[in-house]
């Protein structure tokens, strides 16, 4: 390397972006947050407990997970660390390394762009811009997720895809495939990947007519050449992701875009986050209105600051307008090109990343009809990247453009790019700031910490015990988080719970760590110190410990992590209830492991033998918890009804049901005659609001109805009910009719002359958009008939809450086997024995359900796989079937008989 | 119809393109303007008229570039 001016600016920046890790995060870790960077830490114990392994949840529920494409960095992590020694210069090395070759490859690609041999000043510029763009830092590398690779595998990628358009040498994409394998994580990070290319590929149909065919057909033969290399490349981990979208029974991350739900949010996310216009962007600084409207940390840094500042940013759009005018006469035809091409981008991406731009809004809106396109509902977030970097590229050509123009006023452009290193400098004065920011509603606990010796300690012992069953956190808290106190500070790690990827088992520690539906349940249970119901739930979910942790700071404990209420609940009485024996304390009693004081009779376990199961068909409830360990339920011969009874009471969430209709009066109704043959008008309506009485009289055959339309919601069952008198008539009828598409519905009942509690539910069509419900007064050929009805209200509820609970035979008994051994192997394969089989029974296997779990004795036992309690595995064993006629099962000496397991995640094979 | 585009790209060959980059300054000085005196609506939409024309003078170099001639 030649010693110029530009290589000692360039060896600068590099060292001083190896230093500033160090000044940003004072010597500790930049771990905290919801989505974890534990890994850059612990990479031996993450490939241990979580990447090898397709299936693994962190402070939640397990489900088919392939986190293969992290594999590579973990190694090289492992490596490092092995090397230098020192996890903390391992993990400032990272954070560099990223910022470093992002900075380098942006230039080298520039090179290659401008096929510039002097080194000219403007590339080094437009790589600073790229790397210190103040948008970058608030959107990226604040948050550190997999998408801050690809700050570095965007230029990478992009200057080996130049070189072998330039040189048609083929090693070229191999190279770039090569840099992909530890960059992985930067192709997983798809919506920020596509919202680099979407605008580009905007930008080449923009400019298709400044190219010839042959150019065009080429170059989309080559760039088709080299992603095919590339991907080829990642099969390590995207064949398992491609199976993992296809095969979950439930959705997960790429196939949530296709959701009803999710597609129901793009509309309100998008209205409520693009309230900003193009200046800002334009000025390289990131939207003011979505950090005031959201009340962001950085808040403070744009009123002190950046909006005091943002008149220097002006310098960029100058440029840019300058670039505007002169292009014409400082570029050759080539470079005109190349130069509208990545303006169309630029503009698009403006659009992208802005999108509040008049009726342009609308057409963005209109976009989230898209298949997929609901990813980009944050779009301030998805568009950011690729902003940046097509503002970066840009940037170079203005820049070029002006150097050109101005070529002989050489004191011009001196002081021009002397501003331009001013802005640069000013920009990233709070960049400290932006990093660094406390937790919300605190004032010293940061995103960056150390994790505690005797927190690491005290989890290399429970990891040696090899517990099957989960763990409850307390005090439990609103997100999935773990507090971890500093030794020396008040600080506090503040994240997702590092206990899964450090021993293997699993925690729930907060709120977000249960199912959707059941958060709020389990919390009312908490508050309402009902600790059967507490037990019961945690009983279905194999919890069998608690973890106290006696060191939150007070902080943390007022801020929005905790809520007062749930906190000042888990008091003494709640731990006395709830704690059973000591199992493991920490050295000095800060974190301490506790049994759960479960009743006898219930051994929360990985595989439980349930005694009864009952069809959903019979029972019509939506969460059967108790069926399965309950011991307030698990009492043999207990009638049926009250069962049932006992069960609801437990299980059913309330919160579940919204009512959406209660009957006040007739004046949203519609009254009409039903059979109006002759133009006789004999029919009556009237209601009594005292009584909540509604009375439907008509007579001679006449029948007055009275109908009303209601909106439907997609995914939902609709439940009316009513108590109704019918007076001289035989059948009662109602009827449900979904407008256009004459699928209309009639429900008959045989009526007795008493009040009759009539419950009907309505499972409406996919395409249905409106019900219209129907209520008659009946009909009498001689005489007035009348119907009375009290009571009506419509309640509606998600219908996967019906979906799930299940077996072949309503209420019947099963045979108990003992589990007399079980031992984990990984997160997907455990290996278990089962002794004291004399009939037929059922095995609920306590992980999440997913079809790809397998059972075996030997060979594969094809056994119905069901889903118990809306959760887990269970499969149903035909005594008859496996011992006598498949023959798998050993008899023993006291004539009953044992058999071998293996339970698989079969999708992962170790 | 190639008939169509060759008359559109020789009216936009003789028309001078940049001359719109300079009601783009005005609209950007509009906006500062508004900004200041705290006009948030009118802002808005001279941010937006400045995006239009960015468009508009970005696709009619393109048409003057381009193969329509």
């Amino acid at each position: 390397m030649k010693i110029t001016r530009i290589n000692i600016f360039n060896i600068a920046i590099v060292l001083i972006l190896l230093a500033l890790p160090y000044y940003l995060f004072e010597g500790k870790f930049f771990i905290g947050g919801d989505d974890t960077r534990l890994f850059y830490l612990f990479p031996s114990e993450w490939l241990e407990n979580i990447s090898l392994h397709s299936w693994f949840g962190l402070s939640g529920l397990s489900f088919y997970n392939p986190n293969q494409f992290l594999l590579p960095l973990l190694l090289i992590v492992k490596v490092l660390q092995f090397l230098l020694f020192s996890k903390l210069i391992v993990h400032y090395l990272i954070f560099s390394i990223i910022l470093i070759l992002g900075f380098v490859f942006f230039q080298k690609f520039l090179r290659i762009v401008f096929e510039d041999k002097k080194e000219h000043i403007y590339i080094l510029l437009a790589s600073l811009f790229y790397v210190l763009s103040p948008i970058l830092w608030v959107v990226e590398v604040s948050k550190f997720l997999y998408s801050i690779w690809l700050i570095p595998f965007l230029p990478i990628c992009f200057y080996y895809l130049g070189k072998y358009l330039k040189e048609e040498k083929i090693k070229y994409a191999f190279y770039a495939a090569l840099w992909g394998i530890p960059l992985a994580q930067a192709l997983y990070s798809i919506p920020w990947l596509l919202g680099v290319f979407l605008p580009i590929l905007g930008g080449l149909i923009l400019c298709f007519s400044l190219f010839s065919f042959r150019d065009i057909v080429i170059f989309f033969k080559k760039a088709l050449i080299f992603t095919a290399i590339l991907l080829a490349f990642q099969l390590f981990w995207l064949a398992p992701f491609i199976h993992s979208i296809y095969s979950n029974p439930e959705p997960t991350y790429l196939n949530q875009s296709s959701l009803e739900e999710t597609e129901d949010t793009f509309t309100p996310t998008v209205l409520a986050t693009s309230k900003g216009n193009i200046i800002y962007p334009l000025l390289n600084l990131f939207h003011p209105q979505i950090v005031r409207d959201y009340n962001w940390t950085i808040k403070n840094i744009y009123d002190y600051f950046y909006n005091k500042t943002a008149f220097l940013n002006s310098i960029f759009i100058l440029i840019f307008l300058l670039s505007i005018l002169f292009f014409r006469q400082a570029l050759d035809r080539t470079e005109k090109k190349f130069y509208l091409l990545s303006l169309s981008s630029f503009l698009l991406s403006l659009f992208l990343f802005t999108v509040n731009i008049g009726f342009l809004k609308n057409i963005f809106l209109a976009m989230g009809k898209l298949p997929g396109f609901v990813m980009f509902r944050n779009a301030y977030d998805k568009f950011a990247l690729g902003y940046v970097f097509i503002y970066a590229i840009l940037f170079c050509f203005s820049l070029i453009i002006i150097t050109r123009f101005f070529a002989e006023h050489r004191k011009f452009l001196k002081i021009l790019f002397s501003s331009i290193i001013l802005v640069f400098i000013v920009n990233i004065i709070p960049l400290k700031k932006i990093i660094v920011r406390p937790l919300w509603q605190t004032e010293h606990t940061f995103t960056h910490a150390k994790i505690s010796t005797e927190y690491l300690d005290f989890v290399r012992i429970l990891k040696e015990k090899k517990y099957l069953s989960n763990v409850l956190g307390l005090p439990f808290n609103q997100a999935a988080y773990a507090i971890i106190k500093e030794e020396a500070s008040d600080n506090a790690y503040v994240g997702t719970s590092p206990l899964k990827i450090l021993s293997g088992i699993n925690d729930f520690t907060g709120r977000l760590s249960f199912p959707e539906e059941l958060r709020n349940l389990f919390i009312s249970y908490i508050l309402n110190h009902d600790f059967d119901k507490i037990k019961n739930f945690l009983s279905v979910y194999n919890v069998g410990y608690i973890l106290e942790n006696n060191n939150i700071p007070p902080e943390i404990l007022f801020s929005y992590l905790f809520d007062r209420d749930l906190t000042s609940r888990q008091d003494k009485i709640f731990k006395e209830n709830l704690l059973g024996a000591l199992e493991q304390e920490s050295e000095k009693g800060n974190f301490r492991l506790y049994k759960i004081n479960y009743h006898e009779k219930v051994r929360p376990d990985i595989i439980t033998f349930p005694k009864k199961i009952y069809e959903s068909g019979d029972l019509k409830l939506p969460y059967l918890f108790s069926l399965i360990n309950a011991h307030e339920v698990s009492v043999d011969n207990f009638p049926k009804e009250e069962y049932i009874n006992r069960v609801q009471t437990v299980a059913v969430p309330e919160s579940l049901f919204k009512e959406i209709y209660k009957f006040e009066n007739l004046i949203s109704w519609n009254m009409i005659d039903c059979n109006a043959y002759d133009n006789q008008v004999s029919i009556k309506f009237n209601y009594d609001p005292k009584q909540d009485i509604l009375s439907l009289k008509a007579e001679n055959d006449h029948n007055a109805c009275i109908y009303r339309n209601f909106k439907i919601e997609k995914q939902k069952i609709y439940r009316v009910s009513f108590d109704y008198k019918a007076i001289d008539i035989e059948e009662f009828n109602s009827y449900v009719d979904f407008k256009d598409l004459n699928q209309p519905q009639t429900y008959k009942e045989k009526t007795t002359g008493d009040w009759q509690k009539f419950t009907l539910e309505i499972d409406p069509p996919s395409r249905a958009e409106e019900m219209a419900f129907y209520l008659y007064s009946g009909r009498n050929k001689n005489d007035w008939a009348e119907t009375i009805y009290k009571n009506i209200k419509i309640v509606s509820f998600p219908k996967s809450a019906y979906q799930d609970l299940m077996i072949k035979k309503s209420a019947k008994d099963f045979s108990v086997p003992i589990l007399k051994k079980i031992e984990k192997i990984n997160n997907g394969y455990y290996q278990a024995e089962i002794s004291n089989i004399r009939a037929d029974f059922v095995l609920n296997f306590l992980e999440s359900y997913h079809p790809g779990w397998k059972i075996y004795s030997k060979k594969s036992l094809e056994l119905p796989h069901l889903k118990a309690n809306n959760y887990s595995n269970l499969w149903y064993f035909d005594f008859n079937e496996l011992c006598f006629k498949k023959k798998v099962c050993q008899k023993m000496e006291d004539e009953s008989y044992n058999l071998p397991l293996e339970i698989k995640f079969k999708p992962y094979k170790k | 119809m190639i008939n169509f585009f060759k008359k559109c790209g020789l009216f936009f060959r003789r028309w001078n393109p940049n001359s719109l980059a300079l009601v783009l300054v005005f609209f950007l000085l509009s906006y500062l303007v508004s900004d200041i005196f705290g006009w948030a609506k009118l802002a808005q939409t001279f941010a937006n008229l400045a995006y239009y024309l960015f468009f508009i003078l970005v696709l009619l170099h393109l048409i003057k570039m381009s193969k329509f001639k």
